[in-house]
């Protein structure tokens, strides 16, 4: 009887786990979108400082997202959107093309986000 | 070069507290659904430890939710007679009162080759010996032997049956084993008064096993023939 209540703690642990992890990254996500959109309205309004300010925000956010996140996502998931946040801070600065690498930053949170969630096409 | 030490470490323990979780029924016959989980664990198991991109969350999760699955599910193949024959299947005969049932033989994909090897592993050289033959859900064959083929019992030679609880270690290594000490009712005083009489003290013992009517077996650490002492021995 031992094995079964351990079996069925464990399981209820890990459902516990999956909900709040999930929850946890999907908010995350949304959280780093809604920035990536902030540093885009300050971008097109002319405001480069402020932009450039929200850009190091976004990738600082993302920074101590990762760490954590790294415990529950393959890393190579993480690399792409850690190399596009170094980018837009980095073109944000020297006004380069900003506009694509926040699509695909936006793009890539939301494939990450939607990763998380049980739906068919991710279950099956 | 570490982070895999550490990972194949971690991924170890995993892997042990699972088999164990799953207990004893795990490490006999394997059963058809624990053999599926076997064989996922060891692969899932693998996974992590050779791909240091995956985290060892992933790795983990399954093989714990997959090792739960099953002491769930063999409880409930405990419970109810129905979800046990749906999981497990159930026992065919194969051989009843000396006959071959061909058919199930065939059900099962038996060969002839099969059914006697089987049978040679169960002491059985000849189907004509065999009287009731079963292949158990685990896939191994229990074999009923004719009565003509039978080995004698001590009640077919009208031996008065002799019923003995089995003796248990209750020192290794010069260390003591309460819990085999109790189950056979021995106590410090009476097990001093048992290595006296055996001329051995307890820090030289290296193996001693006794039994609830006084017997025991002692062998030293030196060495030496063992010291024998049977049940009701003053000497």
């Amino acid at each position: 009887m031992t094995r079964i209540k351990l079996s069925a703690a464990i399981l209820l642990g890990l459902v516990i786990l999956s909900i709040v992890s999930g929850a946890w990254i999907i908010g995350s996500c949304r959280d780093l979108q809604i920035r990536s959109i902030q540093v885009e309205e300050a971008w097109l309004a002319g405001d480069v400082e402020e932009a450039y300010r929200l850009a190091c925000r976004l990738e600082e956010d993302w920074e101590s997202f990762r760490r954590p996140a790294a415990v529950f996502l393959r890393s190579r998931e993480l690399l792409e959107i850690d190399r596009i946040t170094s980018r837009v801070r980095y073109r944000t600065a020297s006004g380069g093309e900003l506009q694509p690498e926040l699509a695909e930053l936006r793009h890539m949170l939301e494939q990450l986000r939607s990763s998380v969630i049980p739906r068919p096409e991710t279950v099956l | 070069m570490s982070v895999i030490l550490i990972r194949a470490l971690l991924l170890y323990v995993l892997v042990i507290f699972s088999v164990r979780l799953m207990g004893k029924r795990q490490l006999g016959e394997l059963q058809p659904s624990e053999l599926v989980i076997t064989i996922l664990v060891s692969n899932i198991a693998t996974l992590p430890l050779e791909d240091t991109d995956i985290p060892l969350v992933i790795g983990a999760v399954p093989i714990l939710a997959l090792v739960c699955f099953e002491v769930l599910v063999s409880w409930l193949d405990l419970r109810s007679v129905r979800f046990r024959k749906v999981l497990s299947g159930s026992p065919k005969i194969i051989i009843s009162g000396g006959v071959i049932d061909y058919d199930v033989l065939r059900e099962l994909r038996f060969s002839v080759d099969d059914l006697m090897m089987a049978l040679r592993s169960k002491d059985v050289f000849s189907p004509e010996e065999v009287q009731f033959a079963i292949v158990e859900t685990t896939g191994s064959v229990s074999v009923m032997k004719k009565s003509a083929e039978d080995t004698l019992s001590r009640k077919d030679v009208g031996l008065s049956p002799e019923e003995s609880d089995p003796p248990q270690v209750v020192i290794t290594d010069g260390k003591l084993q309460r819990t085999a000490m109790e189950s056979i009712g021995l106590d410090d005083e009476k097990l001093a008064a048992l290595l006296k009489r055996a001329g051995v003290p307890r820090e030289e013992v290296f193996i001693m096993t006794a039994d609830p009517y006084g017997g025991c077996y002692i062998s030293r650490k030196s060495g030496g023939a063992p010291v024998l002492l049977k049940g009701g021995d003053e000497k």
